[in-house]
């Protein structure tokens, strides 16, 4: 009830009773008539009543919600999970195809993934980021890293902050530039190094608010006392999309700091995504020479870089040149002919001719594969049967 | 949302008049909604009666318009009385009202009895 419905009552009242006085009330009433029409017509003239109907209109539909519970209470579910639903995909697509990493060029970042018995993995080896970092003629820069969770600040207020490992070339092959201080670099990620670390923009100012003097500074991590070098751009906060790391670390640190388990950095856990830019020039298929690395993953592989392949290392086939009655090379290896014979014919033709015209004999020392649909980007979902094989996928399209 | 004219009707039949009216009956001072229907009606001589349920709108009409205003006063007995009186422009609003019911009666009678202007 407004104040102004209490006067129109107010004033009806006075009517009445100065009509009772007049002819009693009884006579008063009949003559005035039905006072909640009267009111109503009356409220119409304030020029305000399809607003206050619409308030009138909601709270009549919220009477009629409490009215019944079971009804509203699937509404309002459905409503919340339709709309919940539809937020948290778009955020995923936001992040996953709208948003670029806040780097440079992201558009040539690429993924290294492996095929192993047929199933991709995105996950190496600290020897395998190390080795594959070393081919400085496929990749311009390369690095790995993984989130962690870190234990920062003395033992009685320790304060679990969300991170990642990297490795030295993390922040140059990004292509970022430090706000303060230096980013980690090549020289934090080798053994014995002083543990590092780099914080982000934005730890460093709801940690620090933004004290230019937090360079240099030594700070408590898994209890072990480690300095801050630098912080990162503002915008930045870690590789993995959707996976904030506010402070990383050199992989070659998980010596200091968790003593006992210097096994994440042998042969064994694969636990390291890698993000990689190709050479300018290098496309995502190139497919000759090969490149051996040193006793790395599971076993010794063969890095066939341009090939894109991970061949396992047996004695004989660095030294099996291409039969040279198959000169595509079909023979050796059964993918391209079970990719046409299920109807990729065209992938292969297409790929052919380039390929042809790099066929020098001097270079026909490793096996190839006529393997096509490696030039696409569907590699990753086509070739499915190839084992020890590298992909490289686009971290933006 | 329904729209809803139950007195609209009524209202708009007399709008003219009843105004007219209205604005006639404060013309000699301030009165409530009341008694200004029962001026009306004793001026009339009984014969026209103001419904109630015409009444208050219009009164709230013409408040809307700033033709009259509305005063809240706390009588001898402590009660609350509003009363309404002419603006300026309601002044303005009753001569032009006057001078078109003269026209519209002069018209109404030419048109029913157009003998006795002939004559």
């Amino acid at each position: 009830m407004s104040r102004r419905d209490d006067d129109l009552d107010d004033e009806i009242r006075q009517h009445l009773r100065m009509a009772a006085e007049d002819r009693g009330e009884e006579s008063a009433r009949r003559e005035f008539g039905n006072v909640a029409l009267i009111k109503e017509v009356t409220r119409e003239m304030w020029g305000w009543t399809s607003l206050e109907r619409f308030a009138q209109d909601l709270r009549y539909a919220f009477r009629g919600m409490r009215r019944s519970p079971a009804f509203t209470l699937t509404a309002v579910l459905s409503l919340a999970l339709g709309i919940g639903a539809n937020t948290a995909i778009f955020t995923l697509i936001d992040a996953l195809l709208l948003r670029s990493l806040p780097v440079h060029d992201p558009q040539r970042l690429i993924q290294v993934i492996i095929y192993q018995n047929g199933k991709p993995s995105d996950s190496f080896s600290y020897p395998v980021v190390r080795a594959l970092a070393d081919q400085k003629e496929l990749f311009s820069a390369l690095a790995g890293f993984s989130g962690a969770r870190f234990n920062i600040g003395s033992a009685d207020s320790v304060e679990r902050t969300p991170g990642a490992w990297v490795s030295g070339e993390y922040y140059q092959m990004l292509g970022l530039q430090p706000v303060l201080g230096r980013l980690i670099a090549p020289a934090d990620d080798k053994a014995g190094a002083t543990p590092v670390a780099v914080i982000t923009d934005d730890y460093w100012r709801r940690r620090f608010a933004r004290d230019p003097h937090v360079v240099g500074r030594t700070i408590l991590i898994e209890n072990v006392p480690v300095t801050l070098v630098g912080v990162s751009p503002p915008g930045f906060s870690g590789a993995n999309v959707g996976e904030v790391a506010e402070i990383t670390l050199p992989l070659s640190s998980n010596t200091q700091l968790f003593p006992e388990m210097t096994g994440r950095l042998t042969a064994g856990p694969q636990w390291l995504r890698i993000l990689a830019r190709p050479r300018p020039g290098l496309s995502m298929c190139r497919r000759e020479s090969a490149h051996a690395t040193p006793d790395t993953q599971s076993a010794a592989h063969v890095y066939s870089g341009r090939d894109t392949r991970l061949h396992r290392l047996d004695p004989s086939s660095q030294s099996i040149p291409a039969p040279a009655a198959d000169p595509d090379g079909v023979g050796r290896d059964g993918v391209a002919h079970r990719l046409r014979q299920r109807g990729e014919s065209t992938a292969r033709s297409r790929a052919s001719p380039a390929a042809r015209n790099r066929d020098s004999p001097s270079r026909r020392r490793v096996p190839r594969t006529r393997d096509p649909t490696i030039a696409d980007r569907k590699c990753a979902a086509r070739v499915h049967r190839g084992d020890g094989r590298l992909c490289f996928r686009r971290v933006h399209k | 949302m329904l729209k809803r004219e139950p007195y609209r009707n009524r209202i708009e039949l007399l709008q003219g008049t009843l105004d007219l009216l209205i604005l006639q009956t404060l013309q000699w001072g301030p009165q409530h909604g009341y008694s200004i229907s029962q001026a009306i009606r004793a001026n009339s001589g009984d014969v026209l009666q103001v419904d109630t349920g015409s009444l208050y709108p219009a009164l709230h009409r013409l408040e809307r318009k700033r033709w009259i205003a509305a005063k809240w006063e706390v009588s001898e007995n402590r009660q609350r009385t509003k009363t309404y009186r002419l603006t300026h422009a309601g002044k303005k609003q009753l001569l032009s009202e006057h001078s078109r019911w003269k026209r519209l009666v002069e018209a109404m009678a030419g048109a029913l009895n157009p003998r006795s202007k002939q004559a």
